[in-house]
């Protein structure tokens, strides 16, 4: 599939290729008549025959497109190009929070905490429209050259949220407890933020030295998270952030966002401001990138085994049902043998 | 013992949100199951948030209380007032209550808490027994004996529920025990499962499959016969007991409700 110069929709140029996801590539492109930058996501032909994602991309064009918030990359248009399914979004000069992460390793904590308010912004909006994404992570938060962070990637979104289906989608180093489940709400959402400010700080997820999903899908439903041991007011927000029970958690993207305000390295940050994050490109090289961080389809939790401590014999009730056994024999014995004798 | 489960929530085919829930917590023994009710937004929350401080509750009880069956009951009472409160608290789940129906395996036994009109099934041997008491109109009707208990079953009162936590600042569940023997199959299930099934059909697929197939199958039935409820179940199976227990087990079917 090489698109590169062509003109795809009759008036979107394809200029370069910027980024490639699990199902599609995103393209830098031109609208040829205003000369507006775009950037253009093509779903790979080989994803078009698999109905479900055809679903997906359909979906995060419709949900995506109703959505107007200074955080969250607008979406102009949508098309089919023969065969080809794609998608016209805003383009954004800078780059993913993942590639940031990668050169940098981790970022400072009021970097961290404004990349993390901004997140939180552009979701108290979405919540508060129904829509939960269920797919937060830094592969999907774009940060261009004034600090501001974009929210990507609705393709999995789905309006309300419970919904007990039979595969979860997402990525399992980002999900919440209950994600493993087939279950996401808004709370859900802020888990994931949670686990993205813990690696924006740390330079790796809570569990990421997890060996395979299925270690990885055990300790995310079991174990406490590390501390980072940066800061104590940090440590205790991350700790509700990432409890494994949604009602523990924050219960809305605003009591989050509140949360970290009340930190004395967020002084003179307000709910929606962007700080410049500095892009040291090339200046450490990359960093092995995580083999997990695609979204994918999860398997659900296998039929699970459990062992609980048995009782031992109740020898207390044995022997008291013994004695009184013997006493009530003994006893007619007795009796029979005195009216025998009589 | 030694045990297999697996749990299963669907929103069904009909409905647009699952007010359904479950919850397994294998450390501590809990498999529960609970369908909210209630308008908007308000069922789906009082079923999980139910099932989240059962949850929370009984870890603390069973530290405190050497009996889990006490364990069990204050746990399900302190729950029924969470969730009164919880639910007056807003007007937005104003009127927002749960069925709830917990089973505990701990020490060699079983011990069920319950109100509402989910179940519990407890495949034993070659006979089905039931082990709750719905919470329905249908059943008080039994009890002033205006219809014979087969009859409560499949009557059309059997929908209408009179206990649910969320009610009363204070429900108390209907409690049940007994001894755990080896092969017994326990089964949660909302009226949105079972409500499809025959006694005999669901005697024959708990007999005939394991835990997960054993779900994904009713599951898939009842969405092709209407799936016109979220449906919730909770399969466990018991894979090794002591032989005392096991003994004992037998001697007590006796005085469970057989249905099959």
């Amino acid at each position: 599939m090489n698109l590169l110069g062509k003109t795809i929709g009759g008036k979107y140029k394809v200029l370069e290729q910027i980024g490639s996801g699990g199902m599609a590539v995103v393209y830098r492109g031109e609208h040829i008549y205003l000369k507006k930058p775009v950037a253009i996501k093509v779903m790979l032909p080989s994803f078009s025959e698999k109905p479900e994602l055809v679903q997906r991309f359909l979906q995060e064009a419709e949900m995506a497109s109703k959505l107007d918030h200074p955080n969250i990359v607008k979406i102009f248009d949508f098309g089919d190009e023969d065969g080809l399914l794609y998608l016209v979004m805003q383009y954004i000069d800078g780059d993913t929070l993942e590639k940031i992460l990668r050169y940098r390793g981790k970022l400072s904590l009021r970097e961290a905490i404004n990349i993390t308010l901004q997140v939180l912004s552009a979701l108290q909006y979405a919540h508060e429209k129904g829509l939960v994404h269920r797919d937060i992570k830094p592969g999907n938060v774009m940060i261009n050259k004034e600090g501001r962070a974009y929210l990507l990637d609705f393709g999995i979104a789905v309006l309300g949220g419970s919904g007990g289906e039979k595969t979860a989608v997402g990525t399992p180093e980002y999900m919440a407890p209950e994600q493993f489940r087939g279950r996401a709400d808004r709370r859900s959402d802020l888990y994931s933020v949670g686990v993205m400010l813990y690696e924006m700080l740390t330079g790796k997820t809570p569990f990421q030295d997890a060996k395979d999903i299925y270690e990885l899908q055990h300790r995310i439903l079991r174990d406490p998270i590390p501390p980072t041991g940066i800061d104590p007011e940090i440590d205790a927000i991350l700790d509700k952030a990432l409890s494994k029970l949604p009602s523990q958690r924050f219960q809305s993207a605003k009591e989050f966002a509140d949360a970290l305000l009340s930190i004395e390295e967020a002084k003179g940050m307000e709910y929606n401001t962007s700080i410049p994050v500095e892009n040291t490109e090339g200046k450490v090289g990359e960093k092995e990138s995580g083999m997990r961080k695609i979204t994918q389809f999860v398997p659900l939790p296998e039929e699970e085994e459990f062992e609980i401590e048995d009782k031992g014999f109740p020898w207390r009730l044995f022997i008291i049902l013994v004695v009184l056994g013997i006493l009530i024999l003994g006893g007619s014995l007795g009796i029979l043998w005195y009216i025998l004798h009589k | 013992m030694r045990g297999k489960f697996y749990g299963i929530t669907d929103i069904g085919r009909v409905r647009n949100k699952n007010e359904d829930a479950y919850i397994i917590n294998p450390f501590t023994g809990l498999f529960a199951i609970a369908d909210g009710l209630g308008s908007r937004k308000a069922g789906d929350f009082a079923s999980n948030y139910a099932l989240e401080i059962l949850d929370l509750e009984l870890q603390k009880t069973l530290k405190t209380e050497r009996n889990p069956k006490i364990a069990l009951l204050k746990a399900f009472l302190n729950t029924s007032s969470a969730v009164f409160q919880k639910t007056t608290s807003s007007l937005e789940l104003k009127g927002a209550m749960t069925t709830l129906t917990a089973l505990l395996l701990s020490g060699s036994k079983w011990y069920i808490a319950h109100v509402g009109d989910t179940r519990a099934y407890l495949l034993r041997g070659k006979h089905l027994y039931l082990l709750t008491e719905d919470d329905t109109k249908a059943q008080l009707m039994v009890k002033q004996k205006l219809i014979k208990p087969h009859e409560a079953l499949n009557h059309p009162a059997r929908n209408i529920l009179v206990r649910a936590l969320g009610s009363k600042p204070l429900v108390k569940p209907h409690m049940y025990e007994g001894y755990i023997s080896k092969g017994d199959k326990f089964l949660l299930a909302s009226d949105g499962l079972y409500s499809y099934f025959s006694f005999r059909e669901l005697f024959d697929y708990i007999r005939k499959y394991e835990p997960k197939p054993l779900l994904e199958k009713l599951r898939d039935i009842a969405n092709e016969r209407g799936g016109e409820d979220n449906l919730t179940a909770v399969a466990v199976e018991i894979t090794d007991a002591p032989l005392y227990s096991t003994l004992l087990a037998h001697f007590q079917s006796f005085t469970f409700r057989r249905l099959i």
